[in-house]
């Protein structure tokens, strides 16, 4: 749009700027923003803030208006007036109050020199919000000259959800109530992982063979191959290889596949390609660390990745999973390793620092470890301690205070091979994925 | 014999390491299985064509450097891959960081005085025509043959790897298990640094019975875990379950210098033995024997039929063939002698008459005449694999006789898992 008086328009604009300049309070020095907000380690709440103040940097006197969120079944109004108190606390800004429409904001605005919109969603297991800076038109002609100015900033954050957005949610079941099937890559894994590798906001699920290992993910009932790579191509045979095969995998969310096979030599770090960014001589332990090979087991104290084991008394186990949950408390890791026993039921070890380790009797040698309704307690998922595939299952054992209770087990006369908890994809169930003979099952 | 294309890409595909087992609750490691046999349980060779306590415990405590699949194609198990042709010959990686069961780096050079020795025992036939293996930086290169030809030999339990220090009497090798021979006994343990896996089993006893009667009389009361050649001898085990492992080699009836003439010719033993009547013979397991024909009488000079004397099963055998090939003026006596002494006179061929035990040195009918042939001139340089002839047949070409197979089967204790194939190092319990 023209104006009509350009010249006045300008001096206009002139003398307003050089009377806000002398009107804006003097805030104190902001804090420089933080190279690098943490990550699943606290409050996603407190996260995003964090990755929205080192975008937006503070802004003094800024009003902050939310968009109000339309996801079925979620709080929105408070989910939103959460993020927005946050947010503003964060960028030292003022909040508006219940969401708006983005004219209604401007309005609101009008007396600010600076709006700051934010627009939430819902979407893939994950809060993704987005923070725009509008600028304020401050008098007559500057709204007629530019009654919707554009943004000056904008600014990205999501994080995946924590207890505390759970809580903006309906409480998902603990049991799973639908096995999606499809056709696997490989015939019998040894290991699987679900996570976003590609940084694409989507999960991909990791397929570990004893020859291959395959990302993708599952579509139309068979798991569609994104990229592969030979073992071979990877690291060569381990100098005393297992005659069943310990595997581990893990997604580290933009880090990549922490992969790891008792055949092989190496244990490996990998980016999203699938090429190798670091080697290290022992297995990667899901939820961080390693472990080292005690003869025909592992030793059941997790290390630095390709540092000398450490004597302990801890138990030697022939399979180990483990995972980041985030509680109330904070972020804790847990670990799971299964101990093999000859003469009674094989069982596995659930600890987490500063408690008591939790026995869970009769699993087989695949475990996953997660949290599967988002409540910030920790699940162990595992096989049956059966040496016949048609009686396996696959179990689920929540641990609630050290007490240990099976909540649901399915039967899986195939055989279950390898585990893995996929983070929530929405506001309901995390997916078990289960290598089931030449099947993958997803159950949610 | 020759290989697809497909053939070739299988095993190209396939691994190194030991076949898929079930996860599951996974085989659980740990036990002992305990076995007596009518055997001498002094010393293994892999390379010794004639040693019975390789042909039983061999392949749980030695590795070659391939394997073959069920399809016959090789696969690398010690190497690093197939054999490369080059222009100098064909070359064979070995895979790296090696160690044997005392904690010995098996390099290149261990790996090449391996084939060395091989070459001038039992692999004798089978390694000739590759050529002398030289070590090189890269592997062992072996001047002739193809890379077919290379993995299908070197496949073979007699080109099995050891180190440089070997000795019969304290083996040493890269299998699942580690010996240690005492007086009476083998004890095998778990090999931690196995190249292929570490067994299931922490432990085998392996002792040496007196007779074949002690070996099952140990088993039926529960003194062995296998019954050696039977399920019982007076009574069952309640908790037996048969097996059947199959034919690990051949009893063999020698003909020696001393015989002299017509009678030391190729081709009468098998005459003889052939005559045998099989139920003579059926304590000795010594699978399906044809129906006699001809007649066993020895018509050559009265002597001695040599029998190693640490060799209960043998030394039975040859006091039934000695009763059974004597006859008026041609008398024959059961001598006893040491393995060494033995060795020695079949070196020589100084003999009259010998009772021998010859190990498979490979599958199928290839393998059977490598062997009865490598077994039969101790001298022999190359050998001509015939594909197309039994090893009864083969024996009428030659100066020893084909008596029968000698197979490993019995009974095991139900608690044992996976003994039917005889593969020690994937049993579990």
């Amino acid at each position: 749009m023209r104006p009509y008086f350009p010249g006045l328009f300008l001096a206009a604009i002139s003398s307003f700027s050089a009377a806000s300049a002398a009107q804006e309070p003097k805030a104190p020095p902001a804090p420089p923003p933080r190279a690098k907000c943490p990550t699943g380690s606290g409050s996603a709440i407190a996260e995003v803030a964090c990755e929205l103040h080192r975008q937006v940097g503070r802004t003094p006197g800024a009003l902050l208006v939310a968009s109000p969120i339309t996801a079925s079944g979620v709080d929105g109004a408070k989910l939103t007036d959460t993020l927005a108190r946050v947010v503003a606390g964060q960028l030292n800004a003022t909040v508006a109050g219940p969401a708006k429409t983005l004219g209604a904001a401007r309005n609101l605005a009008s007396r600010k020199g600076t709006l700051l919109y934010l627009r939430a969603s819902i979407a893939a297991g994950e809060v993704r919000v987005n923070l725009d800076k509008y600028p304020v038109p401050k008098n007559f002609w500057a709204r007629i000259r530019d009654p919707r100015p554009a943004p000056s900033k904008h600014a990205f954050a999501s994080r995946r959800f924590d207890p505390e957005l759970r809580t903006f949610m309906p409480r998902p079941p603990l049991l799973a109530k639908v096995v999606v099937r499809a056709k696997s890559v490989e015939s019998k894994a040894v290991a699987l992982a679900c996570e976003d590798l590609d940084g694409d906001g989507a999960l991909d699920l990791v397929v570990v063979g004893r020859r291959r290992i395959h990302t993708g993910r599952i579509s139309a009932g068979r798991f569609k191959v994104e990229r592969s790579v030979e073992w071979s191509a990877l690291s060569p045979i381990a100098p005393a290889p297992l005659r069943q095969p310990i595997a581990a995998a893990e997604i580290v969310r933009g880090q990549g596949l922490r992969v790891g096979i008792t055949d092989r030599r190496d244990g490996l770090h990998l980016d999203a390609r699938l090429g190798v960014s670091k080697r290290f001589r022992a297995l990667p332990w899901p939820g961080g660390g390693c472990a080292n090979r005690a003869g025909v087991y592992l030793h059941g104290a997790p290390t630095g990745c390709g540092k000398a084991q450490e004597s302990s008394d801890a138990p030697e186990f022939d399979a180990i999973a483990g995972a980041t949950v985030l509680s109330k408390e904070g972020a804790k890791t847990y670990r799971a390793g299964r101990v093999q026993q000859m003469t009674s039921r094989s069982y596995a070890v659930l600890s987490t620092p500063g408690a008591a380790p939790s026995k869970i009797p009769g699993v087989g040698a695949q475990l996953a470890v997660g949290d599967l309704n988002g409540d910030g307690q920790v699940e162990l998922v595992a096989g049956t301690d059966t040496q016949r595939r048609k009686n396996d299952a696959i179990q689920f054992f929540s641990v609630r205070q050290g007490a240990v209770t099976k909540t649901q087990s399915t039967p899986a006369p195939g055989g279950v091979d390898a585990l893995a908890i996929c983070p929530a994809e929405t506001n309901g169930r995390a997916a078990v994925v289960a290598a089931v003979g030449a099947e993958l099952w997803v159950l949610r | 014999m020759t290989f697809s294309r497909r053939a070739w890409l299988g095993a190209a595909a396939a691994t190194t390491v030991a076949p898929w087992a079930p996860a599951l609750g996974r085989r659980p490691y740990g036990g002992t299985l305990r076995i007596s046999v009518p055997w001498p349980v002094t010393s293994i060779d892999p390379h010794d064509l004639h040693d019975p306590a390789a042909a039983i415990l061999g392949a749980s405590l030695f590795e070659p450097l391939f394997a073959l699949d069920r399809t016959g194609a090789p696969y690398p198990t010690l190497a690093a891959a197939l054999p490369k042709q080059l222009k100098s010959g064909v070359l064979v990686e070995l895979r790296p960081e090696l160690k044997t069961a005392s904690g010995r780096s098996l390099t290149v050079a261990d790996a090449t005085w391996s084939l060395t020795r091989a070459r001038t025992r039992g692999a004798r036939g089978l390694l000739f025509g590759l050529g002398r293996p030289r070590a090189t930086p890269g592997g062992i290169l072996l001047p002739s043959g193809s890379p077919t030809a290379v993995a299908r030999a070197l496949a073979s339990p007699l080109c099995a790897l050891v180190p440089r220090t070997f000795s019969s009497t304290k083996p040493d090798g890269c299998g699942a298990f580690a010996a240690k021979i005492r007086t009476g006994r083998i004890t095998l343990r778990r090999n931690q640094r196995a190249a292929r896996g570490p067994a299931f089993l922490s432990r085998i006893v392996v002792k040496h019975a007196t007779s074949i009667e002690a070996a099952l009389r140990a088993f039926e009361s529960g003194d062995a875990d296998v019954g050696w050649l039977g399920t019982h001898l007076y009574r069952p085990r309640p908790d037996a379950v048969a097996f059947n492992a199959g034919a690990f080699g051949w009893i063999v009836l020698r003909t020696g210098t001393l015989a002299g003439g017509a009678w030391g010719a190729p081709g009468v033993a098998q005459r003889l033995v052939d005559a045998l009547q099989p139920a003579q013979l059926s304590r000795f397991g010594l699978g399906k024997l044809p129906n006699p024909s001809g007649s066993p009488r020895w018509g050559g000079p009265a002597g001695e039929l040599l029998v190693a004397a640490d060799s209960p099963y043998l030394v039975a055998l040859a006091k039934v063939l000695a009763a059974a090939l004597q006859q008026p003026g041609h008398e024959i006596r059961v001598r006893q002698q040491s393995r060494a002494a033995i060795a020695q006179r079949r070196r020589r061929s100084d003999f009259l008459l010998m009772l021998d035990l010859v190990r498979r040195v490979g599958p199928g009918r290839d393998g059977t005449s490598l062997s009865l042939q490598t077994a039969a001139n101790p001298t022999l340089g190359a050998v001509s694999p015939s594909a197309k002839r039994t090893a009864r047949q083969l024996g009428r070409t030659l100066p020893l006789g084909v008596i029968g197979e000698f197979r490993i089967y019995g009974a095991h204790a139900r608690s044992f898992v996976g003994i039917g194939a005889w593969h020690l190092p994937g049993v579990w319990r």
